[in-house]
């Protein structure tokens, strides 16, 4: 949630930048254990402490080159279900918050000396922290429909000092401005709660924001809020009603996180990437400000997953970014033009063709800021075919990809599309192709018996599962389609 | 579940009785693990039962034949 610079954070020097042709390139990265997956990084020194769900806290290390390695695989929670979020406060101690077995929370101190090891921890019951935040002298808890509970910091401990828990709609993360906590406060947009008096923190107004208003960062006067399945909203803080915003970036997936430099960039946690937005113009002319796309990196999954870029820190110049299976490191060379290739599914299922001709479609966009090319679109079987429209596409365009299948029989299919491409780093996209598979749920079936079957939950942007949330109990899921 | 702010929702809990919804979005493009065969992609309707197993999937939404597959795994 946030990055200090702690101990010995001087020794690096600004990161390297790879020869190629590309303007956002990966410096290193470190996985998981199978089966873990990482809910939240913070920064302290030059290590990454990763939250995860099942093997607690793990401690990476930023190497002078800033490729990572881990040093500490699996350090404990408390009891419970794993770690949630974990933040960094100014003098560079971290403070980590995760979910207690039954209803209920943890919130522990993490000495920033690379042990993972949780010095003190204290409970909060019928309460789910969702995100902290740390200052030189508090720690802001944000609770979900529970509110805000604030601790004090005292000799190591945390004074639980007091609690706002009224008036929120979902509590999903706070910053701190002047005297006034800035809560991202889920459907209800961003509250501004007076904190003059800490003893009596009291909600002042709410004012509006596009979709799920999840994460806040402010610098200087302007708040940078990132939404669910909405992108991210830049707002005047002096203003009387900051809404509608200076600026706003319209995603093309989920901005789930963000964090910013001094440089004014904004970088997104976006769900299938990493998105670095210029935000220069906010400082320099607050009038006509924009937030413009500079380029993404899509974390690489194995072929037919999609990532899931959950958190982002920036730190030494470089960008850190948490997907569920790895942390990643970055850097921008933001001297460069490059194409950028996005699509709007990572798989394909035709599922039971029974008519003698199906076709579906993919869409691409061109993300980049230089003209992208497809120079080849080919199916690796000679009973379907492609076609892109058009095969080059100006910087922000879209295009479709139609993929028609013509069944001899009802035998089972599977292949690849392959996209050739101008893309400096993804020259070659392959996307898994099924048909006549039995792959489909069917009655009789368990729903999703490990879990694999992840949402997203439009109040909060927490990903949840039907077993986890509702195990033992009869649920009726009904689908509906977005428009 | 999943996706919201239409007409189709409001309709599905007027038939339903229902006052609230806890909306979901499938991201992860989950629904295509739950088209029946020839289906169309949506409106898809699924029943679990106490112990995870689906006990009624339907490319319609059918209050009456999904309550009673709900009741009857009560």
């Amino acid at each position: 949630m946030a990055c200090s610079g702690g101990e010995s954070g001087s020794a690096l020097t600004a990161p390297p930048i790879p020869e190629g042709d590309d303007n956002v390139m990966a410096l290193g990265s470190v996985g998981i254990a199978e089966g873990a997956l990482y809910n939240d990084i913070a920064i302290s020194g030059r290590h990454i402490y990763g939250c995860t769900g099942s093997v607690g806290i793990r401690v990476v290390k930023i190497q002078n080159d800033f490729s990572l390695k881990t040093v500490v695989e699996s350090a404990d929670v408390p009891e419970g279900k794993g770690c949630r979020t974990i933040t960094t406060a100014p003098d560079g101690t971290l403070y980590v918050g995760g979910q207690l077995s039954g209803t209920g929370s943890w919130v522990g101190r993490l000495p920033a000396d690379a042990s993972g090891e949780i010095a003190k921890h204290i409970t909060l019951a019928d309460v789910q922290v969702q995100s902290l935040t740390a200052t030189k002298t508090h720690v802001i808890a944000a609770a979900g429909d529970k509110g805000l509970v604030i601790f004090k910091r005292s000799k190591g401990s945390l004074v639980e000092e007091s609690a706002l828990s009224f008036g929120f709609d979902q509590a999903m993360s706070t910053a701190v401005w002047q005297d006034k906590i800035l809560v991202a406060d889920g459907l209800s947009g961003v509250a501004v709660v007076n904190f003059a008096d800490s003893s009596a923190p009291a909600i002042e107004k709410h004012f509006n924001s596009y979709g799920t208003a999840r994460r806040i960062q402010v610098q200087g006067d302007v708040a940078y809020v990132a939404s669910v399945a909405g992108g991210v909203s830049a707002f005047d803080l002096t203003a009387a009603n900051p809404y509608p915003p200076m600026a706003y970036w319209g995603t093309h997936s989920s901005s789930v996180d963000l964090a910013l430099d001094d440089a004014g960039h904004v970088f997104v946690a976006n769900f299938d990437d990493v998105s670095i937005l210029d935000a220069s113009s906010l400082l320099e002319s607050p009038d006509d400000a924009e937030l413009t796309l500079i380029g993404t990196e899509r974390a690489e999954t194995p072929a037919g997953l999609n990532p899931r870029v959950v958190a982002v820190e920036h730190a030494f110049g470089a960008v850190f970014a948490a997907e569920w299976s790895g942390i990643w490191s970055y850097v921008v060379a933001q001297d460069r033009l490059a194409p950028d290739i996005h699509l709007t599914k990572s798989a394909l299922d035709f599922g039971m063709v029974t008519s003698s001709k199906k076709g579906k479609g993919i869409l691409f966009q061109n993300l980049g800021t230089e003209d992208l090319t497809l120079t080849s679109v080919t199916v690796d079987h000679p009973l379907f075919t492609a076609e892109a429209d058009p095969s080059t596409l100006a910087p922000g365009e879209k295009g479709l990809l139609e993929i028609v299948f013509q069944p001899e029989n009802s035998d089972p299919v599977e292949t690849y599309l392959t996209l050739v491409t101008n893309d400096p780093d993804e020259g070659e996209v392959r996307i898994p192709i099924s048909a006549n598979s039995s792959k489909y749920l069917q009655v009789g079936q368990v729903f999703d018996k490990d879990g694999g079957l992840i949402y997203t939950e439009h109040a909060t942007g927490n990903e949840v599962t039907v077993q986890q949330k509702y195990a033992g109990d009869v649920v009726i899921l009904a689908y509906f389609g977005s428009s | 579940m999943a996706a919201g702010g239409t007409s189709d929702i409001q309709q599905f809990k007027a038939n339903y009785g229902i006052e609230a919804l806890e909306y979901w979005m499938d991201l992860s493009n989950n629904y295509t693990k739950l088209i029946l065969p020839g289906g169309f992609p949506f409106p898809i309707e699924v029943v679990i039962d106490r112990s995870g197993k689906i006990v009624y999937t339907a490319n319609n939404y059918s209050a009456g034949a999904a309550l009673k597959a709900a009741h009857d795994a009560l």
